[in-house]
Formats: structure tokens, C-alpha cells, sequence
């Protein structure tokens, strides 16, 4: 029987890469579009999951959103900072994004104390799909979609969305390919945006 | 549930950046008030550091492991083995710089490393594998 001091061993748990893998990783990912994608993702998880409205002149709490992702990508080169768990995220990106809701979560609530890939605050609860009050507020977002002219394809990808399901996901659900889902998303988010901003604010 | 149900959108929109193109990009930094030419020039910027630090995070790492070669290598010459000698033989005379390194036990470490540099480091650690057991010249 094993007791409890007994550790168990960490390959395939926590496989980290190389400082030559990373250096690799960030080199043929990163580029001038990658790096202002990464900006906007950052200004946008302020606002959804802090519900902090970025200043684009001072930033927030003294800091700039492109400071915040070139100091990340540095972290993954600095000796003791950011590792790639390859493991868990094949995918660079995947990591580096991870990373980088970890990174915005640490400045917000002033934890400078470095934690790895925090998980995004989960409500704990799940959408009851035939609840009184789900029909109600899909039938206010349908009706508010319709009237900034969001067509029938727009409506399908949105009752997927609120539904928290994902790309590929919706793409199986609607039988169609997953780059029409994001074509389709794109039309959409022009119309989500403001629909979001009301739902928050006066909706209830 | 109203909690849930915007945090589903919220995901979404996050994801619509993450899949999104340069003009979605650029759309949705306008609309946060974010002069582009600016953040054209502030990325722009950035990047070309990170490229920097990468490239330089590489040869930092390419350096330590050539040194950790070079540093086995003369060691085994200081002892006199068999194999280390033979590795180094082998690599003065492909690199056609006999003339200049003929008497090994004065090779230093820089001296190593020139020689070594270029060619496959794993494949010479692994054929300086097991020097402990290796016969002394």
C-alpha cells in the first residue's frame, strides 16, 4: 500500500519543454498580427471577466495591454519564468493564451505571486435549457438579434453559443464546416456586442 | 443564470478573437478607442524584441550545450582515454585543421568548442557515452 508521502512521478503529468522548444514555439508563432490579436484578447477579458474598461492612454492599474503580452512572452524565455506544459497543451498557442487569463487574473486582484494556467472562474453551475427564465432570455436575445437584422444562420450559431458550446461543436450541431461557423460569427459579434452591453445593464 | 448564459457569449467573443483575421483584429481595437497606426508601430516594436530574446534564448542554449561537450571532451583527453581522443582525431581532421591542433593535452575549452561547433552534438556525446569504462591510451 502506498503512503501518503509517496510521490508519484510527474513524466506525462507535467511534461515541460525545453528552453530550445519554447524559443522555437515563440519564433514561429509570433508576428505583428498575433501580437495586436493578443492585445485585443487582453482588453476584452478586462471587460468580460472584470468588467474593467481599458483606458487605451493609461491602460489600467498603470499598465498597458501590449506590456502585458510582451512581458508574458518573455517570461516563457526568462530562466524560472513561464513553463510549456506540453502535455496539457500541445498546442503552444493553447499554453500561451492559458498563460496569459493567468497573467491578466494576477494583476487585477493584485496576486503577483506567479500561478500557473489558472482555470477561468466557472460558475459552478449549468444553463437549464428548459427553465423558465433560459426560454425567456433567449427569446429576448432572439427577438433584440432580429431587430439589428441578424439572418436565420446568425440565429442558429447564437442559440449554439448561449448554450456554451463550442466551433466545432456548433459546426457538428448545424451540419455545416467549421470556418462557416467563424464566417458566420464574424456577422455576429457586431450584433452581440451591443446586446451583451444591454444585457448586463438593464435586463432582467 | 443570466450570469452563465453572458459569460457563454463573453467566451465566444473571445474566441472570435483568437480565430479572427487582421481586419477583426483591427475592428475590434478601434472600437476600444486603440489608434491602430499606433499599435502598428507599438507591435511592431515588441515583436522584434521578443524575436531578439528568442534568438538569443537559442544561441544562450546551443552555447552551454557545446561547452557541456567541449568540457567532456577535455576531460577525457586530460585522463587520456581512448575514445575522447579518438572524437576529437576524428573532428580536427573532418574540420581540416590538423596543423593547428596538433597537441590535444593543450586544447582548451575555446579551442573545443571550434572544433566541435557544426557538427552534430548529440551524436559525439553519444559516442563519448560509457568514457568511464573506456580504456587509458
Amino acid at each position: 500500500m502506498l503512503n501518503k508521502n509517496h510521490k508519484f512521478p510527474l513524466d506525462g503529468i507535467n511534461s515541460k519543454a525545453s528552453a530550445e522548444e519554447i524559443s522555437a514555439a515563440i519564433t514561429s508563432l509570433i508576428t505583428d498580427e498575433f501580437f495586436k490579436k493578443l492585445v485585443a484578447y487582453t482588453i476584452k477579458r478586462l471587460l468580460f471577466q472584470f468588467q474593467i474598461v481599458y483606458d487605451s492612454d493609461k491602460g489600467f492599474k498603470g499598465h498597458m495591454a501590449e506590456d502585458i503580452v510582451s512581458n508574458l512572452f518573455s517570461s516563457f524565455l526568462n530562466e524560472g519564468g513561464r513553463n510549456w506544459y506540453k502535455n496539457k497543451f500541445p498546442d503552444f498557442k493553447k499554453q500561451f493564451y492559458s498563460a496569459l487569463d493567468s497573467e491578466i487574473s494576477n494583476i487585477v486582484t493584485g496576486n503577483f505571486v506567479k500561478t500557473e494556467n489558472i482555470e477561468i472562474d466557472d460558475t459552478g453551475s449549468v444553463l437549464d435549457f428548459t427553465s423558465m427564465e433560459f426560454i425567456e432570455l433567449y427569446n429576448h436575445c432572439i427577438s433584440h438579434l432580429e431587430k439589428s437584422g441578424a439572418d436565420i444562420d446568425e440565429l442558429l450559431v447564437f442559440e449554439c453559443i448561449a448554450k456554451g458550446m463550442a466551433r466545432r461543436e456548433i459546426a457538428e450541431e448545424l451540419k455545416i464546416p467549421p470556418e462557416n461557423v467563424t464566417i458566420i460569427r464574424k456577422r455576429l459579434d457586431r450584433k452581440i456586442n451591443p446586446l451583451r452591453k444591454q444585457l448586463e445593464s438593464s435586463w432582467s | 443564470m443570466k450570469k452563465l448564459y453572458i459569460k457563454n457569449i463573453d467566451e465566444a467573443l473571445l474566441n472570435s478573437i483568437q480565430e479572427g483575421d487582421s481586419a477583426y483584429i483591427n475592428d475590434v481595437l478601434s472600437d476600444e478607442g486603440i489608434d491602430l497606426e499606433k499599435m502598428n508601430s507599438i507591435a511592431s516594436k515588441h515583436v522584434k524584441k521578443i524575436l531578439f530574446l528568442a534568438k538569443a534564448k537559442t544561441n544562450k542554449v546551443h552555447d552551454d550545450k557545446l561547452l557541456q561537450v567541449a568540457i567532456t571532451l577535455k576531460e577525457g583527453i586530460e585522463k587520456g582515454l581512448e575514445r575522447p581522443i579518438a572524437v576529437i582525431k576524428n573532428l580536427i581532421a573532418s574540420n581540416e585543421l590538423s596543423f593547428q591542433f596538433r597537441n590535444l593535452e593543450r586544447l582548451g575549452e575555446t579551442e573545443i568548442k571550434e572544433i566541435i561547433k557544426g557538427h552534430n552534438l548529440l551524436s559525439i556525446l553519444e559516442e563519448l557515452e560509457n568514457n568511464e569504462d573506456d580504456k587509458i591510451k
